[in-house]
């Protein structure tokens, strides 16, 4: 008689438990159509859209199980290869951010990130950036950090295609209208 | 007609563009002008850029006329944007940088030196904890006038030299401050880290505990001595030095005394605890000091344009001089 109330408690919070549990796991093997900027359609899971807080937000608030997730701000290519960072991170554990130059490259990441182009990193972050992906983003910011170490201003221009003052006003001479910079 | 009168307006719109072209005023000719033209497109195709297809006309036509190692490459809008990158990615990107290599970011554009010029922001606060030690990042007055992580990183490049130090001398943990040990008859100096030699710079200075006999404050090239036998004003006592005698309020160069200062009758006495300002102006070499934010007049002018490093020499046993780079001073 004293113990029925706790063992009722702990008896809810088991089922609550397990059903969240289910809900989890229901989540992870949905199936989810994302349509990019450009139009190009991608299937994929949760285990792959639970590293954005943007998608996860999306997902959850979806007409039909059906319906496609409109990701206007990424390219399909850029989304193509996001997608194929969340695949090869579907069995991560959950991800803790930690600040400074301490952080350290896997050697999966740090190899595909290196192949990209730098127009391919740049792209890839500012998808990372919008779809809120804190461990692509924090990967993809030491590799460009690692690049730009060691190298004088005129060197980091030349990588990252950053004209001078100079090459912006010659520019602005031969654009028509007013200069989008 | 119509054509013909299109081609004649474009020429005007390009001469006007180039003042170095040539002005023509016989139709004839005019029409001849714009064949000449595409023969030196032609030559900067071949020269500047073989591979592309179809070049704009418009950056073309300022090519023959611009300097020679620019005609190789036309300015082109570039594909990868890093400079336009969001202002919380390039803080994440920076945050991961030495502090050279901050500096190579700071001069490469605008939007990157901007991200960087934000002086609290967590690269900053993250490079200050790094580099200064935990006693002058807990002290609450050591730096209390500087106003930003960044300025307070900065202070501590320009601080007390460890290696650079009479042995009689040493540093104390929080680097900025160095105590004399009870040594007799000996008169024991220190420099700064990071001498000047361009611009404006100021340096405040505390002396706390007793002065003794000599008490000098001042600036020293790099072969001024830091050490000698005895009491002596050593700041000051040869060319390679300037110094202010704190305690009998004389200004000392070349071993010869240029007076008292400030230039008044009875100067008042340095309190201890009191803050000196050392002001270096490199541009018009002078130097001066100013006490608890007064100016006290021109100290030494005709400084030679020398790099000069802060510096004290004590002989008290167990007094301390603290010393805190500024930057450039507020000019009232």
């Amino acid at each position: 008689m004293v113990k029925s109330p706790k063992s009722s408690k702990k008896a809810a919070a088991r089922a609550a438990k397990a059903r969240e549990t289910a809900e989890t796991n229901a989540f992870l093997d949905s199936i989810f159509i994302l349509i990019s900027s450009d139009g190009e359609k991608f299937q994929t899971d949760g285990h792959c859209i639970r590293h954005s807080k943007v998608l996860m937000q999306a997902s959850k608030s979806l007409e039909t199980p059906d319906t496609p997730i409109q990701v206007e701000k990424v390219q399909g290519d850029t989304l193509n290869r996001v997608l194929e960072w969340c695949n090869n991170h579907r069995d991560d554990g959950k991800y803790v951010s930690q600040c400074g130059p301490s952080l350290r490259l896997p050697q999966w990441d740090f190899r595909w990130l290196k192949d990209l182009d730098n127009q391919e990193l740049v792209d890839l972050i500012n998808a990372s950036n919008d779809l809120q992906m804190q461990q692509l983003m924090d990967y993809a910011c030491k590799t460009v950090a690692n690049m730009a170490k060691g190298k004088n201003p005129a060197q980091l221009r030349e990588l990252f295609g950053i004209l001078t003052d100079e090459e912006e006003a010659e520019l602005a001479l031969n654009e028509p209208g007013p200069s989008t910079a | 007609m119509a054509e013909n009168d299109g081609e004649t307006i474009v020429p005007d719109e390009q001469c006007n563009l180039t003042a170095s072209t040539p002005m023509k005023s016989s139709g004839l000719e005019q029409v001849e002008s714009p064949k000449e033209r595409k023969t030196s497109m032609v030559e900067c195709d071949d020269e500047g850029n073989p591979s592309s297809g179809t070049p704009d006309e418009s950056p073309k036509q300022l090519t023959p006329h611009s300097i020679p190692p620019r005609r190789r490459r036309s300015p082109r809008r570039p594909e990868v944007s890093a400079s336009r990158l969001p202002l919380k990615v390039l803080n994440q990107i920076f945050q991961y940088l030495p502090l050279k290599d901050l500096r190579s970011a700071m001069l490469t554009c605008h939007s990157w030196n901007n991200a960087l010029s934000m002086e609290d922001s967590d690269i900053w606060q993250y490079l200050l904890g790094k580099k200064l030690p935990e006693a002058a990042v807990s002290d609450p007055f050591l730096l209390a006038e500087l106003g930003s992580a960044k300025k307070k990183l900065r202070a501590w490049y320009f601080a007390w030299n460890t290696s650079d130090i009479s042995r009689n001398n040493y540093i104390r943990t929080n680097g900025f401050t160095v105590h004399r040990q009870p040594v007799a008859q000996s008169t024991d100096g220190v420099r700064g880290k990071r001498g000047i030699s361009k611009g404006v710079h100021a340096f405040d200075i505390t002396w706390d505990g007793p002065l003794g006999t000599v008490a000098v404050v001042g600036i020293a090239t790099k072969h001024a001595a830091l050490h000698c036998v005895g009491y002596v004003a050593l700041l000051g006592s040869d060319d390679q030095s300037w110094g202010w005698n704190l305690v009998d309020n004389v200004l000392m160069h070349n071993g010869a005394q240029l007076g008292v200062y400030p230039k008044m009758n009875n100067p008042p006495k340095y309190e201890v605890g009191d803050k000196i300002r050392l002001i270096i102006d490199c541009d018009t070499h002078v130097a001066y000091f100013e006490r608890n934010s007064e100016f006290l007049g021109i100290a030494f002018n005709h400084i030679p344009p020398l790099r000069l490093y802060p510096a004290v020499c004590a002989v008290y046993g167990n007094t301390e001089v603290t010393m805190v780079y500024v930057g450039s001073p507020q000019m009232g």
